[in-house]
């Protein structure tokens, strides 16, 4: 489907385009409606009318519309039928700007709107709906306008947005949002900060219905960030009304309550047994959500959750491994089909820059060449991951793998490992977190081939706070680590992981005072050309470095019901459901 | 007769002389008096071991979860969390208080019935467990109910036809059921049952994904749907419950059925059995009369051991069938280094093994003299 089809573009990352009209969300649905077959043509020609569009203009978008319906006779959703989604865990807090379980972010990102979306359209004959982080669109804006500079942000707030109560959404909550970013002790502190607005007085109110950002650097990831499910807009009044002396910030209050302004509303949370959303009777945004409602359940074993996808009592169930998802494909079980699209999502091996024999770029380079990448994607994720060759990974924007030079070569391997004084080898181990079989299978398939070296590597399964601690106190010699980015940006990818000063995130401790300072010009470069320059070049010089050997980026694959359509894929990979439906 | 009768009898049971006519003698007053100052010594000496047992407990399981390494509050801020942060979320989970300090709130605090807040569900611990407390007892008592309908008269119908191809086929299903995996277990009976055959819901918790709980009394879903007049859940909510308590039942059945059949063969090998039978009363009137509530007073002990393993909530059987009970719970906990749902679920497994073996302790007490005599 093609979302919004008149839809007349919000903005660009660069440049700032107003919408021309108020009605421009209703007249996208009143088109979706047409193309859907469920209004007739007489019907659809005296609504789009009262928009005040001119014959030509009307009988333009009329014979467009039809021939898209005639090209691709629309599915016709069940908007009355609830999706059942099945969970490994419940949702943990629920305050936005919490750092959170997984669950957490699929509750908010459904219970809360932001100022910005991004555009998404849909791929695999309507499967999956693919947000486009280079096409931000309206949210609770309806219209950001970025002066020249890229430092000055306006955004004019649709009037009809509303909280779940149905009071209006107004600047006020706006500022109040992002003053708890700034000033507050959550997560999204740090991200202010790459947003470059680090002051509430840079936050203006000019009336109710505007506000205005005065940012610190022009900052091309503005939009991006803008729409990232963290930034979800609170309420000031909510807020203010449980503050305390020593909770300025209602940290406490947020933690287990929930004032959203989405397209849902929390119906019913049974702690452990899962969540369910119904249709927010008082959302703005027409014809949204697409579907009856979400019951969330916890189904803590994965194959169970695959059973009861098969058997129809679910239509969606996450965290299936790739070899269960593999038995999935299309075709090979009736009513269940595979959503499977390449990802941005790294998972690498990760060598202690700071501890020796690592400290050597040779022994890198040597351990590099000895992963047996091929096998790890062929056997362990049953091809559902691209071959990685960079640490900007592929699919995200300026990725190149022209650098990369580490196919699997133990000869070479043992060459480098003999030039660096190690031909006898050493022994060292491997940090995998427990509960992902896939590092375990992938750390296993690394073992035998360094072994073949001479490197002896013990593997620790270790539970997730050790694993977070010896990653943070650079104790691990190796580690299995994955990242993928909420912001599909290299210089964000990069800022995170091999920026030196980035000590929790910067897994490998690298550190070339060549890398930092084109990370840190090119995260506010304007020029897209120039950041791009930046990016490949940042790019040579660390594949050279080889602080991390790259083992794959992830496929975004998903399990779900085959009369399932338009399942969401956001780069923060926290599901929209709002937009996917039943047939 | 009537003196040897009420000599090879255990006091205070049902004698055949009861039975034929006689009269079971009365203890004289100094002996009444001595029975109870006795007890009052045994339930004296039986509660001071249990808060002592508790007062260790509370030491082992500080100190085990306070020196698993890692840092949880930086599981809690997540890999993005500033220096100042991550201090700030020490402080406000205590971690920066010094160990006895510590010890000092959690043991207090446990006192007044607080064990802290989750640091996952960002909710007290006491409330946590006390949420989900409810399906791991409705699961474990419908799995020990089931159990012993079937186990016990299994065991003693095996022991009463001693060597027959009933008893042979007993202990091979005892045998079989004891060395059965669980989540093997479990995993086929939902695979079978569920999957295949669709004589039972998915595995997907104590009520379906469209069926609303009944309004909580109890806590039992079963009890609850009852007492809210609602039929339709109480059926659905039996049907789910069905797999996973019969999972653990067949595990259970083992042990039930081991101890049923020794016990009963022991009770049928003593002298008043056989002076029953000397007399000329029937196989039946033996078993009913004599052996049966004899044959009872080991399985008390079987029974609190399993009840007890159950009520700490499995692990397994709740995951497979996505039950939310304690053993999920305890499971989240630990690997999300959870310190004070760690510590709050071992106090309260401790508090129930100890309070059960005090019950039985004390019911042993009260039906068998020779405990508080001895």
């Amino acid at each position: 489907m093609k979302r919004r089809k008149p839809a007349i573009e919000v903005v660009n990352d660069n440049v700032g385009e107003p919408l021309t009209s108020a009605h421009r969300e209703t007249l996208a649905d009143l088109v979706d409606e047409y193309r859907e077959n469920t209004i007739s043509r007489r019907s659809f020609l005296s609504r789009a009318a009262v928009f005040g569009l001119s014959a030509a203009s009307l009988s333009g978008l009329l014979a467009e519309t039809a021939a898209a319906r005639a090209r691709a006779p629309r599915a016709q959703p069940k908007r009355t039928a609830k999706l059942n989604i099945g969970v490994g865990q419940d949702a943990d807090t629920v305050d936005p700007q919490a750092f959170k379980d997984i669950p957490g972010y699929y509750m908010l990102a459904n219970l809360y709107d932001q100022l910005i979306d991004l555009k998404a359209h849909e791929t695999k004959g309507g499967s999956i709906l693919i947000a486009d982080a280079s096409k931000p669109t309206s949210m609770i804006a309806q219209s950001m306008v970025l002066s020249k500079d890229l430092r000055t942000a306006t955004f004019k707030l649709d009037p009809r947005a509303r909280f779940q109560d149905g009071s209006p959404l107004t600047a006020a909550d706006v500022k109040y949002t992002f003053s708890r970013g700034i000033l507050g002790t959550q997560y999204t502190n740090i991200l202010m900060k790459m947003l470059t607005l680090t002051s509430v007085n840079n936050i203006k109110t000019p009336d109710e219905h505007t506000v205005v950002f005065k940012l610190d650097k022009s900052n091309p990831m503005t939009a991006r960030l803008l729409s990232l499910q963290v930034l979800s807009i609170q309420s000031a009044k909510v807020s203010k009304a449980h503050a305390t002396s020593k909770d300025r910030w209602t940290n406490n209050y947020w933690r287990s309550h929930v004032f959203g302004n989405g397209p849902y509303v929390l119906k019913s949370w049974n702690r452990g047994q899962g969540f369910e959303l119904a249709p927010n009777p008082n959302y703005y945004r027409p014809g949204l959500p697409k579907n009856g409602g979400l019951v969330f359940k916890v189904i803590a074993d994965p194959q169970q959750r695959l059973s009861l996808l098969k058997t129809g009592a679910l239509h969606v169930a996450f965290e299936i491994s790739a070899k269960d998802a593999d038995s999935v494909r299309s075709g090979k079980v009736a009513n269940v089909k595979l959503i499977d699209v390449p990802s941005p999502w790294s998972f690498g091996l990760t060598f202690n820059n700071t501890m020796k024999p690592f400290t050597d770029k040779r022994v890198r380079q040597a351990l590099s060449y000895a992963v047996p990448y091929d096998a790890i994607i062929k056997t362990v994720m049953h091809g559902l991951a691209q071959p990685a060759k960079s640490m900007v990974p592929p699919g995200m924007p300026t990725h190149d793998g022209s650098f990369w030079k580490y196919d699997t070569d133990l000869s070479k391997a043992k060459q480098l490992l003999t030039a660096a004084g190690l031909g006898s080898g050493f022994t060292t181990s491997i940090d995998i977190l427990i509960g992902r079989p896939e590092d375990e299978q992938a750390a296993t398939l690394i073992q035998a081939n360094f072994q073949q070296i001479g490197v002896n590597a013990q593997i620790n399964k270790l539970d997730a706070s050790q694993y977070q601690d010896n990653r943070n106190n650079a104790k691990s010699p190796m580690q299995i680590v994955e990242w993928y980015s909420w912001v599909d940006d290299p210089f964000y990818h990069l800022y995170w992981n091999m920026l030196s000063t980035n000590t929790f995130t910067n897994s490998s401790r690298y550190s070339n005072p060549a890398v930092d300072k084109l990370i840190l010009a090119g995260i506010y470069e304007p020029n897209a050309a120039k950041r791009a320059a930046m990016s490949r070049q940042a790019q040579k010089i660390i594949v050279d470095d080889a602080p991390w050997a790259w083992l794959f980026a992830r496929d975004f694959f998903q399990p779900a019901a085959r009369n399932l359509h338009d399942f969401p894929y956001w780069p923060d990979q926290n599901p929209r459901f709002y937009w996917t439906f039943l047939t | 007769m009537e003196g040897v009768a009420a000599s090879l009898h255990p006091p205070r049971l049902r004698d055949p002389g009861r039975r034929a006519g006689m009269t079971s003698i009365a203890l004289p007053e100094r002996l009444r008096a001595r029975v109870s100052a006795s007890m009052t010594r045994f339930l004296a000496r039986r509660v001071a071991l249990a808060i002592l047992t508790l007062w260790l407990v509370t030491i082992a399981v500080f100190v085990i979860t306070n020196i698993l390494p890692g840092n949880p509050a930086l599981v809690r801020l997540g890999p993005f969390a500033s220096k100042a942060a991550l201090h700030a979320e020490e402080v406000r989970m205590g971690l920066d208080k010094p160990l006895p300090e510590r010890y000092w709130r959690f043991v207090s605090g446990a006192l007044h019935g607080d064990l802290g807040i989750s640091f996952k569900t960002e909710r007290p611990v006491a409330r946590d467990l006390g949420d989900r407390l409810p399906a791991t007892v409705e699961l474990a008592c419908a799995a020990t109910v089931l159990a012993c309908l079937v186990g016990i008269p299994l065991g003693f119908l095996a022991a009463v036809r001693r060597n027959s191809r009933l008893d042979h086929a007993v202990r091979s299903i005892a045998g079989v059921s004891a060395a059965m995996p669980i989540f093997w277990l479990g995993l086929m009976l939902a695979f079978v049952f569920a999957y295949q055959l669709k004589w039972a819901p998915g595995p997907v918790g104590r009520l379906g994904l469209d069926d609303t709980p009944p309004p909580s009394v109890t806590g039992f879903y079963t009890i609850d749907s009852l007492l809210a007049g609602n039929l339709g859940l109480f059926a659905r909510s039996l049907e789910y419950l069905a797999l996973p308590a019969i999972t653990l039942a067949i595990i259970e059945l083992a042990p039930i059925a081991k101890i049923a059949r020794s016990s009963m063969l022991e009770i049928l090998d003593t002298e008043y059995v056989r002076a029953s039978r000397a007399m000329g009363f029937s196989g039946w009137q033996i078993f009913k009369q004599d052996a049966l509530r004899n044959a009872l007073i080991p399985l008390f002990t079987m029974l609190g051991i399993v009840l007890g393993y159950l009520l700490a909530g499995n692990v397994i059987v709740e995951t497979v069938f996505s039950w939310p009970g304690v053993g999920q719970y305890a499971y989240g906990a630990v690997t999300s280094n959870d310190f004070n749902a760690i510590q709050g679920f071992i106090l309260m497994v401790a508090t129930i093994y100890v309070v059960l073996n005090l019950v039985i302790d004390l019911l042993y007490a009260l039906i068998d003299p020779r405990v508080r005599l001895g």
